[in-house]
């Protein structure tokens, strides 16, 4: 893991995560089960396993010999609040699994935060989907604006068009300051307006475009003239996370396989390691090679943006969505589903004035793998400004 | 759609979950029915004796899980806050949207997460589960 700019980290076994990577998808799933005639045909055996677990509590938990230190108290006291959440599962007392789950983790030191809704256009949002996505579609038909609508349904873009990209102010499109925001876009400004002189749009009438239109025509150009898409904010971001923490990801996966196992399992796949001893080796192996060549998200993990998109509108601009500060790549099962649990929006003191709650990952945090501080990884360089500039001063006083 | 299933097996690191039974998807099927939401359309269910749930990049179909909630067809709808559920069928999702069958329409729709807009349509599953999985498309209006 990164020396560098990390809070401290506990000495801990995996013990703990491997027994919220057990119980946290059962709670979950016990947040599901209302009138499933599976789960109660079915309930005896879980109703095993929790029991087992319950009574496993302590070797999961107490790694403290010291009975009065403070790291005794709070592994006693996280194992009374896991010991709780089992016999909630147990009772199926749904309004009480939910609350253990948010007490876990605020324990954990996840923070719960209300803020001010601040929300985004739905053009605004596609922008930022586009940019993290790519173009792999054309928007629907119904999409696309009025005018633009006419336009195709009377076969303009057809015709041969005496327009050239110099023609085109792109300012004079609404939506253009959305998508001069991204660098994806702005860098290929130009592109834009080709594909906007091949279509022969008359210039005085492209205020009438939208974020969608543009997006079909700019697809429609560079698949035309073979022009590769750009590359997305989520493979870069991979790409990103893999070339800068490529040591810390293999050693969580390595020192975490027990729990990486067991959240394959509960996908329901088994690696076949009695066959094969590397199996698991060469699924990490392929993993890296898949993330550093492609940008894939691996198996089990999702991107987490960690300001919510819907929420998106700052001071700052709208690509900040998808700058890699705010994402964070997360084991989607149980950790990125309990996030988005307690995803709400609230009223606030009057009627224009709504509140949302959410889950907020700490600044810095750019991979979450469980609760334990050794699973997670933070950015380096995540020193302010004023840190940076000592450090290079640092460094040009050492080559004097 | 053969091909497509073939192209999806073929994933890189694609890891394959054993097929669903006639007796998982005819259970499934009553789970949902009991619980007042959408049942499965037939496609799906065909597909499921094949492919029993995807994740590839960020984009998950669902299937039937016996052994936890995650990517299981009915606990995954049953957890979920939606409105119409009854003609409403969750059946897999990616960062932003979620891949939905509308039973009165009785089409796939891409649905916004947050808003509930429904952004795509797709009257057949091939074409919703190419949206979901990002496999580029052929040109529509052109």
């Amino acid at each position: 893991m990164s020396k560098k700019n990390t809070p401290p980290k506990e000495k801990i076994n995996i013990g703990r995560d491997l027994a919220y990577m057990i119980v946290l998808p059962m709670a979950l799933s016990a947040l599901s089960q209302k009138k499933r005639r599976k789960y109660k045909s079915q309930s005896s055996n879980i109703y095993e396993n929790l029991l087992c677990l319950k009574n496993s509590l302590d070797n999961f938990f107490i790694t403290s010999t010291k009975k009065n230190s403070e790291e005794y108290k709070q592994q006693l006291y996280r194992k009374i609040l896991v010991e709780k959440l089992i016999l909630n599962i147990a009772a199926g007392k749904n309004s009480e699994i939910k609350q253990n789950l948010e007490q876990i983790m605020k324990d954990e030191g996840l923070k719960f935060v209300e803020k001010e809704e601040s929300l985004i256009s739905q053009e605004e949002k596609f922008l930022i989907k586009t940019e993290f996505h790519g173009i792999s579609h054309y928007p629907s038909k119904e999409q696309l604006s009025a005018y633009f609508q006419n336009y195709i349904k009377d076969g303009n873009e057809k015709a041969p068009s005496s327009y050239t990209e110099l023609d085109y102010v792109l300012d004079n499109i609404p939506s253009w300051k959305y998508f001069k925001q991204f660098a994806s876009f702005k860098k290929r400004a130009s592109i834009f307006a080709k594909a906007l002189a091949e279509k022969g749009l008359p210039p005085q009438e492209i205020q009438n475009l939208n974020a969608y239109d543009m997006v079909a025509i700019f697809k429609n150009y560079n698949q035309k003239h073979d022009i590769p898409n750009f590359e997305t904010a989520k493979s870069k971001f991979i790409k990103y996370f893999i070339s800068h923490h490529e040591a810390d990801y293999r050693a969580y996966m390595q020192e975490n396989k027990a729990v990486i196992l067991y959240a394959l399992r509960n996908k329901g796949i088994e690696l076949d390691i009695k066959k094969n001893h590397h199996a698991y080796e060469e699924f990490v192996e392929k993993n890296i090679i898949l993330m550093k060549s492609k940008g894939c998200v691996p198996p089990l993990f999702n991107i987490h943006h960690k300001h919510p998109v819907k929420d998106s509108k700052t001071e700052e601009n709208l690509s900040m969505a998808n700058s890699p500060k705010n994402l964070c790549l997360i084991l989607e099962c149980p950790y990125h589903n309990m996030l988005h649990l307690f995803d709400t929006n609230v009223l606030g003191k009057t009627i224009f004035n709504r509140k949302v709650k959410r889950v907020e990952l700490p600044h810095g945090m750019i991979f979450f793998g469980g609760f334990s501080r050794k699973f997670q990884i933070y950015r380096q360089n995540e020193n302010g400004y004023s840190d940076i500039l000592a450090q290079m001063i640092n460094n040009k006083q050492n080559q004097k | 759609m053969q091909e497509l299933i073939n192209c999806l097996k073929n994933l890189p690191l694609m890891l394959t979950v054993k097929p669903a039974s006639a007796e998982q998807i005819i259970r499934t099927q009553q789970d949902l029915k009991i619980n007042q939401i959408a049942m499965l359309p037939q496609a799906f269910a065909q597909l499921l004796h094949q492919i029993n749930t995807i994740e590839y990049d960020g984009s998950y179909l669902f299937g039937i899980n016996p052994r936890s909630y995650y990517l299981d067809i009915f606990a995954e709808n049953e957890m979920l806050n939606l409105p119409d559920k009854e003609n409403l069928l969750i059946l897999g999702y990616d960062e932003f949207d979620y891949l939905a069958y509308n039973q009165t329409e009785d089409c796939y729709q891409i649905i916004d997460k947050d808003s509930f807009a429904v952004l795509q349509r797709f009257s057949d599953l091939e074409q919703a589960i190419k949206y979901l999985f990002k496999m580029e498309d052929d040109e529509q209006y052109f």
